[in-house]
């Protein structure tokens, strides 16, 4: 079977040399054949033996040759005509019906953004809290003496709280770790200076709860105290610190993977999608503690409104940064709103 | 009526020459025969030297890159790309990497002549494989502890020389123009002297060398460089590229003042009129998002374009040079738009943004040929090596191409 003859450009492959020639596919299926003619070339491998280069967009196709020529088709739909009508197909040809349509474009475009962020809602903190069963505690004990350590070099300074103060709260945390099984060793207490973290309470990996002497002479009384310790307690119990590092370093890793590839913004659109996302985890994070903390109190009769108040006072001290996309945590009213609902 | 022997010829075209010798009575006129293929012969030995010397200013013949691309149609390949990556868990982005490196090459048109990109998306995923276990790696051993995460800064120190000869190799052998590849010339000690060397000299001098560190690796990344036959030759000054630090710096400096005072009137304006606690999130956004939306385009598409300008005006590959037009405002107005906008679209003019700055790039990139493009020569017949190399590179993001 013949068609009609398509323009192209051929490279010998040792010159810069271009020879308008003409191409034309002979035969059918496996017997086809590239016939290339023009400016004193005539030869015709078999189309089995030439590489068909992708086309993308409207771009020319190009025809890797047996030998070292290499054929640029400079009539693309002509050349995708013949290619058809000799059976033989090539892979990009699905891909580029998808493409070729807005519709399809815009819809697959629409199902792969409810795709990424129904995984990263709710498939990838599936996934971390396995892959977390699957550490062992040890791991956590290792991480959590290895930021402590970066801490006290870093931030943190000696504590300066009575020691009858530090044997006192040791004993309220006793009394809620008490309620709850733990795999390992219960978590413990170090009181620091808090420094540039200022009024605070963290939990470690480890186990370990720090609470900073500025967030004790914040409290007005133990009550708001073994609040804040319930929701740090809240943090050991739920593993939250490995939790966020297995699923920010997934989330951080795929979105770079999709969005981190632009000239000239390639910090901004891999950092920016991570940042919101894993900020977002973070306040899952404060909301399950908090919960853990007042159904605790719930238990013990201690009003939640009582670290309400505490969190109250730590907004107006830090000067209402909170809220909003970019924070580490819920929103102050928001958390006083549902601790007045327990 | 013309005697044999009273030929003149001297004013004949290399055309005309070799028409007559076609035409005319070799045995009516034996001795013009011989004058005229001696003429010829003379004439074809001038052009051969002349090709190889220097080409005088005046001969060059200016070809223009010409992008050919528009962002609505990279758009739809760009979201079927993302698609089937997020759909595939992530194998088909080899396919897509390649299918995005075609449409941006393919549409580089160079006298005609668009520029291939050759890669094979199965090499690429087993380079993205290594590529994605190294940098999960990393990511995790930079939570986990500082000791392991300054052990593998320190490895990663130590490879990236080797790591982006490896990828530059890479990505020269898979790129062709009219059936000829590019190619990379492995020199490990170089590598290690430019991209190491100078590296630690201008972290030892707190940034005082890191000018010449920047010329070192262009220089460095451009010579080793080759297309067909011939090997790149670059030579920039050093000046442009001190004063371009220099001018950058005070650059970015400005900026950010502006923009540290712009941020605080807003906010205190806020707070005067007693507007809600809640936009005293301005303070909160101001550092980062001055950082990113636009320290960032502003000091990268100054030394860019400055810089690259300075490269390609003293690069020659044989007879041909370069030219580079970069205007340094145009290539940040570029960046801060891209920014503004794709933040805008919560990513969707991304493929905008990037046809945006191929088009700026071609159009400021000249090739000058001193003889016929025609001419270049070429040896076939080196295979690509693996990709992981450039695909750990791009994944750490040390990719220093243009």
């Amino acid at each position: 079977m013949d068609v009609a003859p398509i323009r192209a450009q051929l490279y010998d492959g040792h010159t810069a040399a271009v020879r308008a020639v003409t191409v034309r596919l002979t035969g059918v299926a496996e017997y086809s054949r590239v016939r290339v003619s023009g400016d004193g070339i005539d030869e015709a491998p078999f189309l089995r033996d030439v590489r068909i280069g992708e086309r993308v967009g409207s771009t020319n196709r190009l025809l890797e040759l047996p030998g070292h020529a290499t054929l640029e088709v400079l009539d693309n739909e002509a050349f995708d005509a013949a290619l058809r009508a000799t059976g033989v197909r090539t892979a990009e040809q699905g891909l580029r019906g998808l493409e070729g349509r807005w519709r399809t474009a815009l819809i697959l475009g629409a199902s792969a953004l409810v795709g990424v962020g129904a995984f990263l809602w709710l498939g990838l903190p599936a996934l971390a809290d396995r892959a977390v069963a699957l550490i062992p505690p040890s791991a956590d004990t290792y991480i959590g003496e290895d930021t402590l350590r970066v801490l006290d070099k870093t931030t943190f300074e000696p504590s300066a709280l009575a020691s009858t103060r530090q044997v006192k709260l040791r004993a309220e945390l006793a009394e809620i770790t008490h309620d709850h099984q733990w795999p390992g060793a219960a978590p413990t207490l170090a009181f620091r200076r808090g420094g540039a973290i200022r009024a605070n309470a963290i939990a470690l990996p480890s186990g370990v709860i720090v609470l900073t002497d500025e967030l004790v002479a914040l409290s007005k009384d133990d009550d708001e105290l073994r609040g804040v310790l319930a929701h740090e307690v809240g943090h050991v119990a739920h593993r939250h610190a490995l939790r966020m590092l297995v699923q920010s370093s997934a989330s951080t890793l795929l979105l770079a993977g999709v969005f981190g590839d632009v000239s000239g913004a390639a910090p901004l659109t891999a950092a920016a999608p991570a940042i919101l996302v894993n900020a977002a985890y973070s306040r899952d994070f404060e909301r399950q503690a908090d919960d853990f903390a007042f159904a605790w109190m719930a238990r013990h009769h201690i009003p939640p409104a009582r670290l309400a108040d505490l969190l109250e006072r730590l907004g107006a001290n830090s000067g209402g940064e909170n809220g909003g996309f970019l924070a580490s945590h819920p929103d102050i009213e928001e958390r006083v709103r549902v601790a007045h609902r327990n | 009526m013309a005697s044999d022997g009273d030929i003149d010829c001297g004013s004949f075209t290399r055309a005309q020459l070799e028409e007559a010798i076609t035409r005319i009575d070799r045995k009516r006129f034996p001795l013009n025969y011989d004058r005229l293929t001696d003429a010829l012969a003379e004439r074809l030995r001038q052009e051969r030297f002349l090709s190889c010397l220097p080409a005088p200013s005046g001969g060059l013949t200016s070809h223009e890159l010409k992008f050919t691309g528009n962002g609505g149609e990279y758009f739809r390949i760009w979201i079927v790309n993302l698609a089937l990556t997020i759909a595939t868990l992530g194998i088909f982005s080899a396919w897509a990497k390649v299918r995005k490196q075609r449409y941006f090459h393919s549409n580089t048109v160079l006298d005609g002549s668009a520029f291939g990109y050759h890669a094979e998306p199965l090499k690429i995923l087993k380079g993205r494989i290594i590529a994605a276990a190294l940098l999960g790696a990393y990511v995790l051993a930079l939570r986990v502890s500082l000791a392991a995460t300054l052990v593998i800064l320190g490895l990663i120190a130590l490879i990236t020389p080797w790591l982006i000869v490896k990828s530059r190799a890479f990505v020269s052998r898979v790129t062709s123009w009219r059936g000829i590849r590019f190619d990379f010339r492995e020199d490990y000690p170089g590598a290690y002297k430019t991209l190491l060397g100078y590296l630690l000299l201008s972290v030892i001098t707190i940034g005082l060398m890191f000018p010449r560190f920047t010329r070192e690796r262009y220089t460095f990344l451009v010579s080793r460089t080759s297309f067909g036959d011939e090997e790149f030759d670059c030579g920039p000054r050093i000046g442009p590229f001190y004063s371009t630090a220099w001018l950058g710096g005070a650059l970015v400096a400005g900026v950010g003042i502006v923009a540290a005072m712009l941020a605080a009137g807003a906010k205190s304006l806020i707070l005067q009129r007693g507007l809600s606690p809640q936009v005293t999130k301005v303070r909160y956004l101001s550092l980062p998002l001055i950082n990113y939306a636009l320290v960032g385009p502003v000091l990268l598409g100054f030394t860019k374009a400055r810089n690259l300008n300075e490269v390609l005006n003293h690069t020659s590959l044989g007879p041909h040079r370069f030219a580079g037009s970069f205007d340094p405002a145009r290539l940040i107005g570029i960046y801060l738009t891209n920014v503004l906008l794709i933040v805008c679209t919560a990513g969707a003019f991304i493929p905008w943004a990037e046809v945006r700055v191929a088009r700026y790039r071609c159009s400021a990139i000249e090739v000058k040929a001193g003889s016929p493009l025609d001419q270049i020569s070429a040896t076939p017949g080196r295979a690509a090596p693996g990709a992981a190399s450039e695909e750990v590179s791009s994944f750490f993001d040390l990719d220093f191409g243009f």
